[in-house]
């Protein structure tokens, strides 16, 4: 089996990375890592490069087939994810995950409905090369500097800085900020995070009201 | 909450922040220096191998021509698919250096089953023969190219490029039906005989899936190319895709209003002018847009008077500026194969068909005993053999036979003109052969009162 070209090397692990940082997540919850799940992880991740099958194509490559490639924000979280549970690397601070994941989920709502046949506009097409694209994410990344978050403005920079190398099959800016799990999985937390908040609301509320009726 | 030592922020804020000057600056240096969109070639100005002379007129025995079913004009048939009981779909054809043609298209025990690959054939530029067929490329092979699952195998499109080279895009499929097609790609410099490792264009932001091809490339002046394409997933639409001449994606343009339209055909009649035709997927009718501005703008789709069957296009504009579509002009089944022609921007309004095609009862359905004996003959009539002609039956039968009676499908058609100036249309034989029809656009059209002009034509739906 000869080595992949570069933009299929780079997709293939990027979709190593985020399954291994969801398997060692799955196996030592929020934050930190056995020693054991540490280990499992590595051959978990060594095992997906084993070739099967007639093609002789690598595990990845079959999950690559259903996942398409992944965006460089996903692979990114997936890696910070990875050093934090292996390397003790501090957590992200929770406004700034809120933050991101609110923009996340906007601009998977601005994107996917155009660009899947919602109308005669296509967003998809600013990616190719937009100084409006551009400008408007420029904006966003000073935004949120200035509100001193880091995560979203350092994403974008990775993003833009891949796709000016070429990295990734993509010529589309679009793929190497944002993909449908990505923008699932910031959903999920966009949603839990909702739910919790009315939770804790409907908690206080009812304790205020039990306390009153005492 | 801050988790690192203040100096320590401070250096990585400074770190962060020259990451993100670094990344604008180059991404708008890309994107200033994006490759713009010139004006379109005129087929004048379309691939340098057709500069060169022609082969020398054919110095053996021709095939035989034969008159059209309605006797208006005459054409020369032969198969080009030589694998006998296989279902095939989806020709496309291109010209090769010596004056032969080289066609692609796909073939398997079913459409969409994993054994579908895309195979090719050649004929000879004397002897107007077609070669036997062989695989180009199938599941394995374009797995091992792409690094990734395939499921199955779809259109292709072949076409010869400005810089002499031949590209092939097909249509693959990792995930679901065809909804979840996209689009790969694979370049030979050797007229065929060998091919670059294909590689996958990405059209879509949702898993890369849903876009297709059918219909022939067009060229922009500097030799970037124009790839007519269609969306599938939760909402049906054409688009043309600007591709550059090393065959990545540079931006595409979605048809205003063609929903529910696909595989669309585009006619260039200007550097800045051009058609595009559809098939509806609602079967009413042909439905057409127009650009003015050399693809950067088109206008709101409309239907023609053309009825359509939801059946696939093609079309071709020749050297002397005629522009030629071919279709199912009965509006419900895809029993009766038709050229139509018209002047360079002209209107295919009312203009009468060429019937290449038709079904010996039309609108009727063949019994299963008529429909073996009619396939049975002509494939034996083109030199097959008994055993041949029985599972190439056999394969019609699997896919367009009822219990008792069977449809008639002539469909997919593909057009070209070669360099002497014959148009040749490969098409899709009644699902189990691809058919080659040779026609010289030049001869005279034979007037026929019993046959009225666009009779069948339906009412104009703007």
């Amino acid at each position: 089996m000869l080595l992949p070209p570069l933009t299929d090397l780079v997709a293939l692990l990027g979709i190593n990375l985020v399954l291994c940082a969801a398997g060692l997540r799955l196996l030592n919850g929020r934050y930190g890592a056995a020693v054991w799940a540490k280990w499992s992880t590595a051959v978990f991740f060594v095992l997906l490069w084993f070739p099967v099958g007639a093609a002789h194509l690598p595990l990845l490559a079959y999950v690559r087939g259903i996942s398409s490639d992944l965006s460089m924000t996903l692979v990114a979280l997936a890696c910070l994810g990875l050093c934090q549970r292996l390397f003790g690397l501090a957590p992200v601070g929770r406004s700034e995950k809120m933050a991101f994941n609110g923009v996340v989920v906007a601009a998977a709502m601005f994107l996917y409905p155009l660009a899947l046949g919602w109308g005669d506009w296509d967003a998809y097409r600013l990616g190719w090369g937009s100084l409006g694209m551009l400008g408007a994410l420029l904006v966003l990344v000073l935004l949120f500097w200035a509100k001193g978050l880091r995560l979203l403005p350092l994403q974008v920079g990775l993003a833009l800085l891949a796709w000016s190398a070429g990295l990734m099959e993509s010529t589309n800016l679009w793929d190497y900020l944002l993909d449908p799990w990505l923008a699932i999985a910031a959903l999920v937390q966009c949603l839990k995070a909702g739910a919790q908040r009315l939770l804790h609301r409907f908690r206080r509320i009812s304790s205020a009201s039990r306390a009153s009726s005492a | 909450m801050s988790y690192y030592p203040t100096g320590l922020m401070r250096r990585w804020d400074l770190v962060a922040a020259l990451l993100l000057v670094a990344a604008f600056t180059t991404a708008g240096w890309k994107i200033l220096n994006r490759l713009p969109a010139p004006d379109f070639a005129t087929v004048a100005r379309q691939p340098a191998a057709l500069d060169v002379t022609p082969a020398a007129a054919p110095a053996v025995s021709l095939p035989a021509q034969q008159q059209s079913p309605d006797g208006r004009f005459r054409f020369d048939a032969r198969f080009v698919s030589s694998s006998p009981g296989q279902a095939v779909h989806a020709a496309s054809v291109v010209e090769t250096r010596d004056g032969g043609l080289r066609a692609v298209w796909f073939s398997g025990s079913r459409e969409g089953a994993g054994d579908v690959a895309i195979k090719t054939s050649v004929m000879g530029a004397e002897s107007l023969k077609w070669g036997e067929e062989t695989t180009l490329f199938d599941r394995q092979r374009l797995q091992q190219g792409l690094w990734r699952y395939v499921k199955k195998l779809g259109n292709p499109v072949i076409a010869r490029l400005p810089d002499d080279s031949l590209m092939l895009w097909m249509v693959n499929v990792s995930l679901g039906g065809w909804a979840g097609s996209s689009i790969s790609w694979a370049r030979s410099t050797d007229e065929g005989l060998t091919w670059s490792t294909p590689r996958r264009l990405v059209t879509s932001p949702f898993l890369n899936i849903s876009t297709l091809v059918k219909g022939a490339p067009f060229f922009y002046q500097d030799g970037q190319i124009g790839l007519p394409d269609y969306h599938e997933f939760v909402n049906k639409f054409a688009e043309v895709l600007r591709i550059s001449p090393q065959g990545q994606v540079l931006d595409k343009i979605r048809i205003p209003g063609s929903r529910t339209s696909l595989q669309p055909v585009v006619l260039v009649a200007g550097p800045e002018r051009a058609q595009v035709y559809m098939r509806s997927g609602h079967g009413t009718a042909v439905m057409a847009s127009a650009t003015a501005d050399a693809g950067k703008t088109w206008s709101a789709t409309h239907a023609t008077t053309w009825p359509n069957p939801d059946s696939a296009l093609a079309g071709v504009v020749t050297r002397a500026g005629g522009q030629w579509l071919a279709l199912n002009p009965e509006p419900r089944n895809r029993e009766t194969l038709a050229l139509l022609q018209t002047s360079t921007a002209g209107s295919f309004e009312g203009v009468s068909p060429w019937i290449v095609e038709s079904s010996p009862t039309p609108g009727t359905r063949l019994s299963v005993s008529d429909y073996e004996r009619l396939l049975g003959d002509e494939l034996q009539a083109q030199g097959a053999s008994q055993a041949q002609a029985q599972a190439d039956v056999a394969s019609a039968k699997r896919q367009l036979c009822g219990a008792d009676t069977c449809s008639q499908e002539f469909s997919y058609p593909y057009l070209l003109q070669s360099r002497d100036g014959y148009l040749h249309l490969v098409y899709t034989w009644h699902r189990s052969r691809i058919k080659h029809v040779r026609l010289d656009p030049r001869q005279v059209f034979q007037p026929d009162a019993a046959l009225p002009a666009a009779s069948h034509a339906a009412p104009a739906a703007h």
